[in-house]
């Protein structure tokens, strides 16, 4: 290691000087990068959209081209948002997203990556399925715990099968995960395509009518939905319950987050949860058993993604989709990953990220089928759903944010101290981080609403009197939307040059994003506190000893 | 009836045609695999690149009317989607696993937007013969009971694999680029130091399992199927990286992994059709497809904790170089 570098004064825990002022110092540091992101990721997002759709909206003048593009994300918000009904839907998917970020996110604290939670979110739904059918007649009381513990314990054991596999034999969890989700599909089709009777004492859970769907769960086990509870409480005040999808599965997701941040952070397991994915040889040190902890955090972890898998079952539809389609590209087990990433891998981001995709989800449906009444081109919800996903992961795995940061924080520091004295002497440089921060966070978020809503009322007008986008010939807005465009493509170069030039010549960049989720050094120090001091360097958990993918 | 039934079909030559077939396409792939993870970087993003050979394949052999461009087409295409996997592994030093998640995501996202987006929404129709991969047609030899159909009746890009496979086995045992590869990926700074361009070896790796990944995706959509469906692949890459690691990170046992899936999901399409009397059981496992379908990944799982054989990946694979690193 060379002389401290910026990130490293930035991100290491310094001794409180300043009482309040470092605490929200602190704060600023953890949650500004993540917003950062995320709004990068929106911004990348509208433009390689954008672009896409410009390019490829075959019949259409040039300027309609642009209208239909800015358009799209108007309806993409209004269609997440735009009014109660839809709000229901993002809120109905933001629970088992959140739950199953969890899945991924406890399991990255312990240092494994779970790429399973597909997987276990199958099993989980595919236990729920059985019992509610067998017991079809159960009263809700005892049939809605049982179907949610029956998720959870599938859930759990698939989980668990990657945790005693990764401890008992050091098999990579990402491929034994990969491979786990892919028997999971087939077992779920195996189990749905049977129409004898394939599970002893229920029989055939194939719906007759539908090869890939399986029957619905008896009403004990259905979730009630949020509007008929409250009409219960206030008769007659939601007009149309079925408008609203919405159920009791988001309490239940917030009771996770609660199980979630409390386990983490309050209880010797989390402590020592985190102590192994921070290193485990020092974990292994300090007389912690490393190899129970992965088999319990897988265990959680699959827990995690069982219960969403029982709330996805148990919710609007009450019956499992095993199809192709819908397990590989079921938003739920895969967005989770994206989802928990972005959300450091802790609870509050977890719920903002989930909150972000559940929009995503929610919206793009509804952008789809009203791209369509526009115009004659449809912009397909699959598109910004995974367009928008890559983007995040690579933000994410290319971490690009925290070292444009850097390298502008450092940029802006050195001119004001005159490219003279050590920036580590500079007093203002945490709070140039987060002015910084600011600038960029208004700046990105004024960009993108600028861009969507520009053409918006001009859409919104030439759908009220009937008219489609291919007469819309107006130069004006496009021109402004051109010109937003291009302001964004040098933006994206310019992070991109920042971030390339602050690499070069410097060997030693820590990367700190994934990291700052991460319990800091300090609780490894705590950890180690007993025994002789560590000498061993820090290693990663790409031990020589573990097999790798 | 059943066993005798069971027997004809294990010595037809419909049945190892097939076998051959599909091990072929997911050898392609697998080779990849193999030279990229050997190199150190690993890649679970065969999928997202087959799947944008297939797609580019197609619509570039629409667009010029050539089934070769079309071919070369797909190649590059898989080649460009490595190289984004390169660059954000090798030059971002990103979670290499994250990374091959994003870019199969991103080539499901892109390749079913352009596939409704360039065809106004009615997808691609059947392609002609004139436009799809020719199998081999040589007069006299094709006849040959069995093993002309099975050997010689395949599809010409079968036969690119198989060179494939060959060429890739001799150049990383047998050859200086093959040592510098292994070397890469099992010791980078013993590699640094004997002054091997430890970023330039893992690019090339990389951009190769691309290339060969692409023109799997082109087997598929130009050659087998003739057409291009939204999320065509359907796994295959995946399982292109179970054949890769049950074969322990070798050419010539990923290709006899392939051997292996390609036989079961051959059978598995025909042992439904089987008749089932004489059987004492109405509800062989064998008669549900899905369950043969499973036995690739069980297989894999099996081979991992040492079942089938220990299965031990390159040391430094999935690690970012980093210069005078440890």
């Amino acid at each position: 290691m060379a002389a401290p570098t910026l990130e490293q004064s930035v991100s290491s825990e310094e001794p409180p000087s300043a009482g309040n002022g470092e605490r929200l110092r602190q704060l600023a540091l953890r949650f500004t990068p993540s917003a950062t992101a995320i709004l990068l990721g929106i911004l990348l997002m509208t433009l390689t959209g954008s672009l896409l759709i410009v390019a490829t909206a075959s019949g259409l003048s040039l300027p309609a081209r642009f209208a239909v593009s800015s358009g799209a994300y108007g309806l993409l918000i209004s269609g997440a948002f735009g009014n109660l009904s839809y709000l229901a839907t993002t809120l109905d998917r933001l629970g088992p997203l959140v739950l199953a970020a969890f899945s991924v996110a406890i399991a990255y604290r312990a240092g494994l990556f779970n790429i399973g939670a597909a997987g276990q979110i199958a099993v989980g739904g595919m236990i729920t399925v059985i019992l509610g059918i067998k017991f079809a007649a159960a009263p809700g009381v005892i049939l809605g715990p049982l179907a949610l513990l029956g998720g959870l314990l599938g859930g759990a054991i698939w989980g668990g099968i990657v945790g005693l596999l990764k401890a008992w034999r050091g098999a990579h969890e990402v491929v034994t995960t990969i491979m786990l989700n892919f028997v999971a599909f087939w077992l779920s089709t195996y189990l749905v395509d049977c129409t004898r009777n394939c599970i002893p004492g229920v029989g055939s859970i194939n719906d007759p009518t539908k090869s890939d769907l399986t029957l619905q769960v008896g009403p004990g086990a259905r979730l009630p939905s949020l509007a008929h509870l409250i009409n219960l409480v206030f008769p007659g005040s939601v007009a149309h319950e079925g408008d609203y999808q919405v159920t009791i599965g988001l309490f239940i997701a917030l009771v996770g987050v609660v199980v979630f941040w409390f386990l983490m952070q309050r209880t010797t397991l989390g402590y020592e949860i985190r102590a192994v994915g921070q290193s485990q040889k020092a974990a292994r040190y300090a007389g912690i058993n490393v190899k129970r902890n992965i088999v319990i955090t897988m265990v959680i972890a699959g827990a995690f993604a069982g219960i969403a898998g029982a709330i996805l079952v148990m919710g609007p539809d009450f019956q499992q989709t095993v199809n192709d389609q819908a397990f590989k590209t079921l938003p739920t087990g895969f967005d989770a990953i994206s989802v928990a990433l972005l959300g450091f891998n802790g609870p509050i981001g977890i719920i903002f990220s989930g909150l972000l995709f559940a929009a995503l989800n929610a919206g793009s449906i509804t952008m789809e089928s009203a791209s369509t009444l526009i115009t004659n081109f449809q912009v397909r919800h699959e598109f910004i759903q995974f367009a928008f996903q890559a983007l995040v992961l690579f933000l994410i795995a290319g971490q690009i944010i925290p070292q444009f940061r850097i390298a502008v924080v450092r940029f802006l520091a050195r001119l004001m101290t005159g490219f003279r004295s050590s920036l580590q002497q500079f007093p203002l440089l945490l709070w140039l981080l987060a002015a910084v921060d600011v600038v960029a966070f208004v700046a990105l978020l004024g960009f993108v609403l600028l861009s969507m809503f520009s053409l918006t009322p001009i859409i919104s007008g030439a759908v009220s009197i009937g008219i489609g986008l291919r007469t819309l010939d107006t130069t004006t807005p496009a021109a402004l939307l051109l010109t937003f465009y291009c302001m964004g493509i040098v933006v994206i170069l310019l992070l991109l040059g920042f971030r390339y030039s602050s690499k070069v010549g410097k060997k030693d960049v820590a990367p700190p994003l994934l990291v700052e989720a991460m319990p800091t050094t300090a609780v490894l120090a705590a950890a180690v506190a007993q025994p002789p001091p560590l000498t061993e360097p820090e290693v990663s958990d790409h031990d020589a000893s573990d097999s790798t993918v | 009836m059943f066993l005798s039934e069971l027997g004809k079909l294990l010595v037809s030559a419909n049945l190892w045609q097939a076998t051959l077939q599909f091990a072929a396409l997911l050898l392609l792939p697998a080779l990849g695999g193999v030279i990229s993870e050997r190199s150190g970087v690993v890649n679970i993003a065969m999928e997202g690149m087959m799947l944008t050979g297939a797609f580019f394949g197609v619509m570039v052999a629409l667009a010029t009317n050539s089934v070769v461009i079309g071919v070369l087409a797909a190649i590059l295409t898989g080649g460009a989607m490595a190289f984004v996997h390169a660059f954000f592994s090798i030059q971002f030093k990103a979670e290499q696993i994250v990374s091959g998640i994003a870019i199969n995501l991103a080539a499901l996202g892109l390749t079913s937007f352009l596939n409704y987006a360039l065809t106004n929404g009615q997808g691609v129709s059947t392609l002609n013969a004139s436009l799809r991969i020719p199998s081999l047609d040589i007069p006299g030899l094709k006849d040959i009971p069995f093993i002309g159909p099975v050997f010689l009746q395949q599809n010409v890009t079968f036969y690119l694999a198989v060179a494939a496979l060959v060429a890739t086995q001799y150049v990383l045992f047998h050859t200086n680029i093959g040592l510098r590869i292994r070397s890469v990926g099992e010791h980078p700074q013993a590699a640094d130091t004997a002054g091997i361009d430890v970023r330039r070896v893992r690019y090339l790796s990389v951009i190769t399992s691309g290339l060969l990944s692409g023109l799997a995706g082109a087997f598929l959509s130009l050659g087998i199927n003739g057409i291009f469906n939204t999320n065509m692949t359907a796994g295959l890459g995946f399982i292109a990286l179970a054949a890769m690691i049950f074969g322990k990170w070798n050419p010539l046992g990923a290709a006899g992994a392939c051997l292996i899936f390609g036989l079961g999901e051959a059978l598995q399409n025909r042992l439904q059709l089987l008749p089932l009397t004489g059987v004492g059981i109405v509800d062989t496992p064998l008669h549900s497809p899905s369950l043969v379908a499973m036995v690739p990944y069980l297989l894999t799982i099996f081979a991992l904790v040492g079942l089938v054989g220990r299965a031990t990946a390159p040391a430094a694979d999935g690690i970012p170089y980093e210069p005078g690193g440890e």
